[in-house]
């Protein structure tokens, strides 16, 4: 577990982690680059009717030019390339900065150019890769880098808790505890043979529900739990991403989550290590 | 102070203050979570509160028929927002992107069609997407004109029957 205290390898995991999880969401959009033309569902031009900018704006010109089909497809093959430079060892071996900078830009005009379809996975990939280039600017820096690997760990925690504490003022959730049979019966995020597993079976619903609202509200604990204490909240954490991609198909969100869960041993563990002294 | 302290602090302080931001948007502390998004150009203050307080608990369906050119109506011909779930799904999703945004554009459309008066949620751009959209597919005969129509049903194992949401004026193709 010393391994975690090390600042240089929580930043190795989190990059592995969020890169793997970003390039199988832009190859994904790149699979669907028809949807980005202008007479489907992401047409720029009903899009950019957002933008309330003059029309010379140079900030109009700009996203105008960048993000109009099939321009954009640009963006997420530049984006693409950024992530393989980074993730194939031995190809990049100057200052990750620089490539780091590219993804997060890409990632930027990506969200900008999704006002609908993004998703909590998409939002902590960003945080993250944010971070990373912060990092990698100046990597001797270890108040930014401990900064960073804080404001992760925080977010990650603050996620968990924001989720929990919702679903405890939910009546689905709570004094009608049937919301994990509910969303598995929809089509749209369920499975129909984990539905008709669990129609009827009342107790194991109860169960779902209530163990998924009370350790999501619980979450922010993991900090004071220490070693091996945080297991069961990282171990659940783990189960919990790894059932959403199986069941729900949500497979960005193991990636983006599990990018923080490096963030929040090292805090866990610096926090331990200050109550015992 | 060097130049280095200062962006060390200046990076920190940021850090600090998006954290501050993203928390207040998730519990609208001081009634702040509008002043914060309406700036929030790329979507860096997350929503955090997933599936709560109320749960999605049914399916939309994303229904269209057109009219040809004697104004004759064809039959009503659904378009599938949910997709079929595969193992290989928990690695590989491409539809997911597509399925979230038409399930976010129609359920933003429902929520506007209830609150607003025609003519404000019609030039919104969930509603002018979702007709582009339906325009896009691809048809059969040559139709003069559109129109779509959202309904809602209840699972796998229903407990009552599919209702009708929403359903839009003919537009031109």
């Amino acid at each position: 577990m010393e391994l975690f205290l090390n600042i240089e390898f929580i930043y190795t995991c989190m990059k592995y982690f969020v890169l793997v999880g970003i390039s199988i969401s832009t190859i994904e959009l790149l699979y669907n680059w028809k949807s980005f033309k202008d007479d489907r569902l992401y047409s720029w031009k009903v899009i950019a009717t957002r933008d309330y900018r003059n029309e010379n704006h140079i900030l109009h010109k700009f996203s105008n030019f960048v993000l109009k089909y099939p321009n954009f497809l640009g963006v997420i093959i530049l984006r693409l390339i950024a992530i393989l430079l980074l993730i194939i060892p031995s190809v990049w071996t100057y200052s990750e900065a620089p490539l780091l900078l590219a993804i997060v830009l890409t990632s930027l005009l990506i969200n900008y150019r999704s006002p609908f379809g993004q998703d909590g996975s998409d939002q902590m990939s960003t945080i993250v890769v944010i971070v990373l280039f912060l990092f990698h600017i100046n990597p001797e820096n270890t108040i930014i880098a401990q900064a960073g690997i804080w404001f992760i760990a925080l977010q990650s925690l603050l996620s968990y808790f924001t989720a929990g504490y919702f679903k405890a003022k939910g009546k689905k959730w709570t004094t009608h505890p049937n919301a994990v049979f509910l969303i598995f019966n929809t089509s749209t995020y369920g499975s129909k043979p984990i539905a008709g597993y669990l129609q009827n079976k009342q107790e194991i619903i109860t169960f779902l529900t209530w163990s998924t609202v009370a350790i999501e509200a619980t979450f922010p604990l993991v900090l004071i739990t220490g070693y091996p204490g945080m297991i069961i909240f990282l171990g659940w954490g783990l189960g919990f991403h790894l059932m959403n991609a199986l069941v729900m198909g949500l497979n960005s969100f193991l990636w983006a989550f599990l990018a923080t869960y490096g963030a929040i041993i090292y805090c866990c563990m610096q926090l331990s290590a200050y109550w015992i002294m | 102070m060097n130049l280095s302290d200062i962006f060390t602090y200046i990076i920190v302080g940021c850090l600090g203050f998006w954290l501050l931001a993203s928390a207040i948007c998730q519990f609208n502390i001081l009634r702040l979570e509008k002043f914060f998004r309406r700036m929030d150009y790329f979507s860096l203050l997350p929503r955090w509160s997933f599936f709560a307080p109320n749960p999605g608990v049914t399916d939309y369906h994303l229904l269209y028929r057109d009219k040809d050119q004697e104004d004759e109506c064809g039959r009503w011909t659904e378009y599938a927002i949910a997709s079929k779930r595969t193992l290989i799904g928990a690695v590989w999703n491409p539809k997911k992107r597509a399925k979230k945004a038409l399930s976010d554009t129609v359920q933003t459309m429902i929520r506007s069609s209830n609150k607003l008066e025609p003519s404000q949620y019609k030039t919104s751009i969930c509603y002018i997407a979702l007709v582009n959209f339906i325009a896009s597919l691809p048809r059969q005969s040559e139709s003069k004109s559109t129109q779509f129509m959202i309904m809602e049903s209840y699972g796998h194992y229903p407990t009552k029957g599919p209702k009708m949401l929403f359903r839009s004026e003919f537009h031109k193709l």
